[in-house]
């Protein structure tokens, strides 16, 4: 199971948008650009959220829409019935959301319940079993089959039926919702503070400048992201790229400070 | 008839023959890109890795080669170790071949971290590449550590970067060749200790599985490339200060204006780098701004000083165009021009859009193929005629001048135009969304072909010379 957020890009398919013209209009148009900058480009990001209806436990029908209309949603996925990651997943959620605030007031959630099978009343005892009932911004809901389909399609979010055991494969999966689109996605338990930190950030509308790592334990990175205040703060990295030229500066002294000097040699 | 040293012989030797093998792979990409090289394609990446990382070194020792040999007009530097840098870029070159056309290492020639370790290539082309890289580093390190001890040895620090010129002196005299190479000599060992630095963070992943920072390998690199570009060019122009005045009959000093420039130029070129890195979201905005502010500012000391120094020194002079003058300043015209195309590639509301589009080979082709490379080849052959004077066929010198700078200029002319009309850079194919790549592509190939030609005439003209030069 990952641990990582992801983030969702801009359309890669689409090359220069708006500049696909003939050469010699082009190369006016360069001119022009030089001087006055691009326009930006209109495009049509993906992450859409399918405006499905859900069922919640106070027995009101409300569509995503309604929910997202005056606050960011996050998005929670279980089912009653999970032996597996759902309970300690939601009881992880919660406690980072009270360690961080803002429920109810910044943002909502939405636990949404991915299993046909469950109705409001066991997602209602599910809630308050582990006393998520009634906490500020929490709501518990279900949804029919092909909705529920439709959105896990959506969000990137997958769920495969274990016959067997009676149970489902999936993720724990948290996803940030703006204006209907999705912002970022959590993948993995324990939910990542640091990560969420910067998902609240980035569901403000602010800008989070954090880069995917090659692997974990990275050495000297040069900048480190602080979620709180939103600012990138120099890290040790940085002292590696003033490096170079402080060695040229060191090589240059040295040899010109201690080289014998023969101001009249004059080869040729 | 002025004697030629054997090492200079040699480098002059290795580049007159890996030119042309670097130009065909060239070749070979675009014909790849206009689909008449079917069964080819697989070439592409490694051609390109190759082709890129070759051109830009094999320049930069053609340029340091030529300036050396300038400077032992006025300084002693060391023939071994020049011999050293020599076969250490002869055994960089082995391993580079056969890591890309044996090995089919293929991550392009930015070779971006993490990348080379994670291709479809075999290791030990990864590991050769590696080897290839700290060879280069610490033959190239060890040849501008010497020239830099030459030139201590004749010159104060204050006096080689004329500072006593900006101070308002005149005495002692220093040639523009000196200062000139001082600075690039000084950003040299800046840019080879970025490599040292850059191969650390390969080897600390690659032996001891620990990741290097993406961002900072990133800055690294090209602080590497980037620098070691400009300074190709710088070298070369320290020859071209040198050797033009012999032919427009005049002299070309150092002058407050020439000082105070180039020592801007050793300060400014350390942060142009930044704008290589304008794609990258998480790099602050800040240092996309000093980017833009450095490769500005980093134009105007350099190319606009010295570009305005060649023509005062032609206007109205009794110049002898030669083959060596008329490259010359082509070479000087080619980095004008593609000194433009990078400004404009460096402006952020621009780059933003044409980042990932051809253009940008397309300026920094130009100022290669249409400014370093002539400026050096200009030299090569004053050089040899120096050495071993022969009869000179103007209409033939005529010739094989526009048959280079028209080619040339037909081939960057198709760049300019993908560009404009979003091709990207890197597509080996193209799909049909961006069906004039290939067509710009085919006259592209046409038109570097025929300023093969021209070149093939400059290696015969050039090449008898240098082998009655190397004979005596």
């Amino acid at each position: 199971m990952g641990q990582g957020p992801r983030r969702l890009t801009g359309p890669q398919d689409e090359l220069v948008p708006g500049c696909r013209q003939r050469p010699r209009q082009l190369l006016w148009a360069l001119a022009a650009v030089c001087f006055l900058g691009f326009a930006p480009a209109s495009a049509q990001s993906p992450g859409a959220v399918p405006d499905i209806t859900v069922r919640l436990v106070s027995g009101r029908s409300a569509t995503l829409s309604e929910l997202w209309a005056s606050r960011p949603l996050l998005l929670a996925l279980f089912y009653t019935r999970c032996v597996g990651v759902c309970s300690p997943y939601l009881l992880s959620l919660a406690e980072t959301v009270a360690a961080q605030g803002g429920a109810g007031t910044a943002y909502d959630l939405l636990a949404l319940s991915f299993d046909p099978a469950d109705d409001a009343a066991a997602v209602a005892a599910y809630a308050a079993r582990f006393g998520l009932d009634g906490r500020a911004g929490w709501n518990f809901a279900t949804a029919n089959a092909e909705d529920i389909t439709a959105l896990a399609a959506a969000i990137g979010f997958w769920f495969k039926p274990d016959t067997a055991r009676g149970q489902f494969d999936h993720p724990a999966l948290t996803v940030a919702i703006r204006d209907g689109r999705v912002v970022r996605a959590l993948e993995g338990i324990p939910v990542n503070a640091r990560a969420f930190r910067e998902t609240l950030w980035e569901l403000r509308g602010n800008f989070v400048p954090t880069y995917a790592m090659p692997g974990q334990n990275t050495l000297l990175s040069c900048f480190e992201y602080d979620a709180v205040t939103g600012k990138a703060r120099p890290n040790w990295g940085l002292l590696l790229l003033v490096m170079p030229a402080l060695v040229a500066l060191a090589a240059c002294v040295v040899i010109f400070a201690f080289a014998p000097r023969r101001p009249d040699s004059a080869p040729r | 008839m002025q004697r030629l040293d054997r090492n200079t012989l040699y480098w002059m030797g290795v580049t007159l023959v890996v030119f042309p093998i670097l130009v065909l792979l060239g070749l070979l990409m675009r014909a790849v890109q206009a689909e008449a090289a079917t069964g080819l394609q697989a070439l592409f990446y490694p051609a390109m890795t190759l082709h890129g990382l070759g051109m830009a070194g094999l320049w930069f020792v053609a340029s340091l080669a030529a300036a050396n040999r300038v400077l032992m007009r006025y300084i002693e530097p060391s023939a071994a170790v020049n011999r050293v840098a020599l076969l250490g870029t002869l055994v960089g070159v082995v391993l580079l071949i056969a890591a890309t056309l044996i090995g089919g290492f293929a991550p392009g020639w930015y070779f971006l971290y993490p990348l080379p370790l994670h291709g479809t290539w075999p290791t030990w082309s990864t590991i050769a590449f590696l080897v290839a890289l700290a060879v280069l580093g610490v033959a190239w390190l060890l040849w501008s550590l010497d020239l830099l001890r030459a030139i201590a040895k004749k010159y104060t620090l204050r006096h080689a970067l004329a500072w006593h010129y900006i101070g308002g002196a005149s005495e002692p005299v220093v040639p523009p060749a000196i200062v000139i190479s001082t600075v690039s000599l000084i950003v040299c060992v800046a840019c080879l200790v970025a490599a040292v630095l850059v191969l650390l963070g390969f080897l600390g992943d690659f032996v001891l599985g620990a990741p290097a920072d993406a961002l900072l390998m990133k800055n690294l690199t090209f602080f590497f490339g980037h620098v070691l570009v400009n300074l190709s060019l710088y070298l070369a122009v320290a020859v071209v200060y040198d050797v033009l005045p012999e032919y427009a009959g005049r002299p070309w000093k150092t002058n407050k204006i020439v000082a105070i420039s180039w020592n801007c130029v050793l300060v400014i070129v350390l942060f142009a780098y930044a704008h290589h890195l304008y794609m990258d979201f998480v790099q602050p905005v800040s240092l996309h701004y000093i980017g833009q502010i450095a490769s500005y500012s980093s134009a105007i000391p350099a190319a606009v000083v010295t570009i305005f120094g060649a023509l005062l020194l032609v206007y109205h002079s009794r110049m002898r165009w030669n083959l060596t003058s008329l490259f010359m300043y082509l070479g000087l015209i080619g980095w004008a021009i593609g000194g433009v195309g990078a400004v404009i590639d460096s402006t952020i509301a621009v780059n933003f859009k044409l980042h990932n589009t051809l253009w940008v080979p397309a300026h920094f082709h130009t100022y290669m193929l249409l400014g370093l490379v002539p400026m050096v080849l200009g030299y090569f052959y004053h050089a040899c005629q120096e050495a071993a004077p022969q009869q000179e066929s103007a209409g033939l010198h005529r010739l094989l001048f526009w048959l280079f700078a028209l080619g040339s200029a037909g081939f960057l002319l198709m760049f300019y135009f993908s560009g404009a009309d979003s091709v990207p850079r890197r597509f080996a194919l193209y799909p049909e969304l961006i069906e004039s790549g290939s067509s710009l592509a085919l006259i592209g190939l046409i038109s570097a072909s025929v300023a093969l030609l021209g070149f093939l005439i400059y290696l015969w003209e050039t090449g008898r010379r240098w082998v009655k030069a190397l004979a005596g």
